[in-house]
């Protein structure tokens, strides 16, 4: 059973990586954030019935249904080329390097596009949301051996993709 | 081999901060939805026996009450605006519905002071004090009024409020949600939604005279013209993408119309007899 204050302390904590997450599984950022709307208000409409001790791996099992559910209705490949950005920090960069740049943001790309699924989430929770293997275990119910292992197996793709450079 | 640099990022630019969804969507559920209130059942009735004249006066005041309640449940004014008119309707409690073509509203004068409720379907633009609140019902949802003015459309499966000025609450069996200006909640397939919208006035383009768009899918907007002419369009493929942004008078003809929204796109629509 939660009430309001549990379910906005839930959203205010989970929202953004919820989105991510089914961001990283389908790479379209619209229809991310339409699905992980639902997530949270399907959590809402069985409030009643979840306890707040197991929710954040009930949060990432809802997202993995409906991803599924996604895929059975488009099955696309997901491609994340259209997404990749790159910041400059430094104020002025030479066309030279801008140039060097976009070849690497291909392809890290490409890499993205040729890792399992499996490896890609471990992956970008570990790299874009800098969460810890023991973290992304816990919300994805599975054993930190097999975060490892996955995580070794998306370094490989990624090495292989790189190397070209 | 140069190393993976940390400024590249594959996250997007999301539209909608969490912050701002939570407004949206999520600010307006309460822990009350859906639970009843359990009371009124412990009144006891007795039995009291009446004798000759009281009891006749009695019957016949008892008479009267049900052939008074039975006329105003009954009673029922039912307004029809047909194509190519806007009908005014003056509401019991001093307020104004202004109605689209094709559009029929229905209140029950006699019982206003006690269920003030109009149901209506088509679009409608509410207007005035609306001192004591009443409530709009339609297939898909129903509208509390909070003392404001706002645009109410019902076509297709879609329900769209729009409120141009103060307060409304829409809710329909799963969800609520309260509008205040500029914001627009619509809900499809049983769906609650509500945004801000940047163009609240051209929701009510039509109380005026103008057929107002702003970039609104071109399929919608042919819907709209089809609708308010009473015609049938042949609209000709790959149009679904395609959004239309333009204002001008209801006064022109269907097929003038249709030219000066074909003009940008080089699309000629024809209408079917």
């Amino acid at each position: 059973m939660i009430d309001k204050n549990d379910f906005k302390a839930l959203f205010d904590e989970y929202y953004e990586s919820i989105r991510l997450y089914i961001y990283y599984k389908i790479a379209e950022k619209d229809a991310a954030d339409d699905m992980a709307q639902d997530v949270f208000m399907a959590v809402w409409e069985k409030r009643s019935e979840v306890s707040i001790q197991n929710i954040k791996a009930l949060l990432y099992k809802i997202a993995a249904g409906y991803i599924v559910d996604y895929y059975r209705r488009c099955d696309v490949k997901a491609d994340f080329k259209k997404w990749i950005s790159c910041t400059f920090i430094e104020a002025s960069v030479s066309t030279n390097e801008q140039a060097e740049y976009n070849e690497m943001m291909q392809l890290y790309a490409n890499a993205l596009n040729c890792m399992a699924d499996g490896q890609r989430e471990v992956f970008m929770m570990n790299r874009e949301e800098q969460l810890t293997y023991q973290e992304i275990a816990e919300r994805l119910r599975i054993s930190v051996k097999t975060v490892e292992k996955r995580m070794s197996g998306a370094l490989k793709v990624l090495k292989n993709n790189m190397l070209t450079l | 081999m140069k190393r993976l640099d940390n400024k590249i990022t594959a996250v997007p630019h999301w539209d909608k901060t969490a912050d701002q969804i939570w407004n949206e969507r999520f600010a307006v559920l309460t822990d009350e939805d859906g639970k009843e209130g359990n009371d009124g059942q412990t009144s006891s009735s007795k039995i009291v026996s009446l004798k000759g004249r009281t009891r006749y006066i009695l019957s016949v005041a008892a008479a009267i009450l049900v052939i008074i309640t039975t006329t105003a449940f009954i009673y029922s004014k039912d307004i029809n605006a047909v194509s190519g008119e806007i009908v005014s309707v003056h509401l019991p409690d001093g307020s104004i519905a202004q109605l689209s073509t094709g559009t029929s509203i229905s209140y029950r004068p006699m019982l206003w002071i006690f269920s003030p409720c109009v149901t209506m379907s088509g679009e409608a633009y509410f207007t005035g004090s609306h001192a004591e609140g009443f409530s709009v019902k339609t297939k898909q949802g129903e509208i509390e009024v909070l003392g404001t003015s706002f645009n109410s459309r019902t076509y297709d499966d879609k329900f769209v409020v729009t409120c141009i000025e103060g307060k409304v609450k829409v809710k329909n069996l799963r969800s609520s949600v309260e509008l205040t200006e500029n914001m627009e909640s619509t809900i499809i397939n049983g769906k609650l939604k509500a945004e801000y919208v940047s163009d609240s006035e051209s929701a009510v383009g039509w109380t005026k005279g103008v057929f107002s768009f702003y970039n609104k899918p071109l399929n919608d907007v042919l819907k709209d013209v089809a609708r308010y002419y009473d015609v049938k369009i042949e609209k000709p493929e790959g149009i679904d993408t395609l959004r239309y942004t333009g204002k001008f008078s209801r006064q022109k003809s269907a097929e003038e119309v249709l030219t000066i929204i074909g003009q940008p796109y080089g699309l000629t629509f024809k209408i079917c007899k």
